[in-house]
């Protein structure tokens, strides 16, 4: 599967904060908003249209899903990561962790 | 109705079915903070949305073919009309006239031409070989009866049923767990059917399979003494739902009788055009 993950990653950013806000926790649409915004520091602010033009790629990717909760209801419908999107976000961390492991070793070096 | 309704009024059909309930709730709470960025993001995602809708309805050519293509084109028509026209005149701008009119032309032709014929789709069809494939090597592999039933909980979903060609439900889970017993007893290689995929086609949580159930071929030598390879077997028709345990087969329809001639000489007996016989003409007289 891995080779999988690797054609999708780099992920967009709205892309990678959705997934990374699911996989603390299951949220539905608003939850998922104000949890992206404080994420990134107020930085991103996804609209609703945004928001949900994301949210239907990836249940179509299969890197999300949505789930039946007692509280659920028509007006409010939870999301959760598939083991897959688990695994695209990880495989989408790993890169960027290598990454800044690179940039970091070449500032300590320019530094000395 | 309020008026960001019309906003969302905006988005495909099957888009508001799915979504417009708990956006509208979403855009109210977000709404409070940010009216017109919200605004502006709800017509900025119809927008998107009705292009992909249009893109997924109107397939393109890739890219580079549409670029090579369109080139090749002008190209010839240029010198094909460079050629014809007499020396002296104002080539240039007679060319560019040209080029602008078979612009014109091709734009018309692609705003009035009807939806492309719909393609196979490559993942669909990587999508049910990924689901079939595990279910028929562990259905041929069960030593135990429970090894069985796991095999088909890979496949087929609780509520799962088979349909005859009538419609009718034939066959539920319930029967299908019984008859897993008896499955027990064969030789593996027996366990499992070979299948061919015909057809495959998904939207977000639904898989359409259509195939040819233990095709198998034989020769048959005609009145005239002229030999055919004939392919029997049973066109069916299989429906998965995503659920949360992955893709789960719910429904499966045999569509003709078994043993069925399926294709002579390599040619399917399903793909028109046939002969007359099998054409519905306006007018047929009622019986």
């Amino acid at each position: 599967m891995r080779h999988v993950e690797q054609d999708h990653v780099p992920l967009t950013e709205p892309v990678f904060l959705i997934l990374t806000s699911l996989a603390e926790e299951p949220r539905h649409g608003y939850a998922l908003m104000t949890d992206i915004d404080a994420l990134s520091n107020g930085r991103v602010r996804l609209s609703t249209g945004t928001l949900y033009g994301a949210l239907s790629r990836l249940l179509e990717a299969g890197w999300i899903e949505r789930f039946e909760s007692d509280d659920t209801s028509r007006d409010k419908r939870w999301y959760r990561l598939t083991p897959a999107g688990h695994a695209l976000l990880a495989a989408d961390v790993e890169r960027l962790r290598q990454l800044t492991r690179a940039a970091a070793a070449r500032l300590k070096t320019r530094e000395v | 109705m309020r008026w960001f309704d019309l906003l969302i009024f905006l988005y495909p059909a099957n888009w508001r079915a799915e979504f417009a309930a708990e956006m509208r709730t979403v855009f109210l709470d977000a709404m409070r903070q940010h009216p017109w960025r919200e605004a502006a993001g709800l017509l900025r995602g119809a927008i998107e949305q009705r292009g992909l809708q249009a893109r997924r309805t109107f397939p393109l050519p890739s890219p580079f073919a549409l670029f090579f293509g369109l080139t090749a084109a002008l190209s010839a028509q240029m010198i094909v009309y460079a050629a014809l026209l007499p020396h002296g005149s104002r080539l240039l701008l007679r060319t560019w006239q040209n080029i602008a009119g078979f612009l014109t032309v091709l734009f018309v032709l692609a705003v009035i031409s009807p939806a492309q014929t719909p393609r196979e789709d490559p993942a669909a069809l990587a999508l049910a070989k990924s689901i079939y494939g595990p279910t028929l090597k562990a259905l041929r592999d069960a030593k135990t009866l429970d090894d069985l039933k796991r095999a088909d909980g890979l496949l087929d979903s609780e509520d799962w049923i088979s349909g005859d060609r009538f419609g009718r439900t034939i066959l539920t889970k319930k029967d299908e767990n019984r008859e897993l017993e008896s499955m027990l007893a064969l030789p593996p290689a027996q366990r499992v059917v070979t299948m061919e995929i015909v057809w495959a086609e998904q939207d977000r949580d639904r898989l359409e399979v259509l195939l040819w159930v233990a095709p198998s071929e034989a020769e048959s030598v005609d009145a005239a003494g002229v030999k055919h390879r004939i392919v029997r077997g049973t066109l069916a028709r299989d429906l998965f739902e995503k659920r949360s345990s992955g893709w789960m087969r719910i429904r499966h329809d045999k569509l003709t009788p078994n043993s069925m001639i399926l294709a002579v000489d390599g040619v399917s007996r399903f793909m028109p055009p046939l002969d007359a016989a099998h054409r519905v003409t306006p007018g047929e007289p009622a019986r």
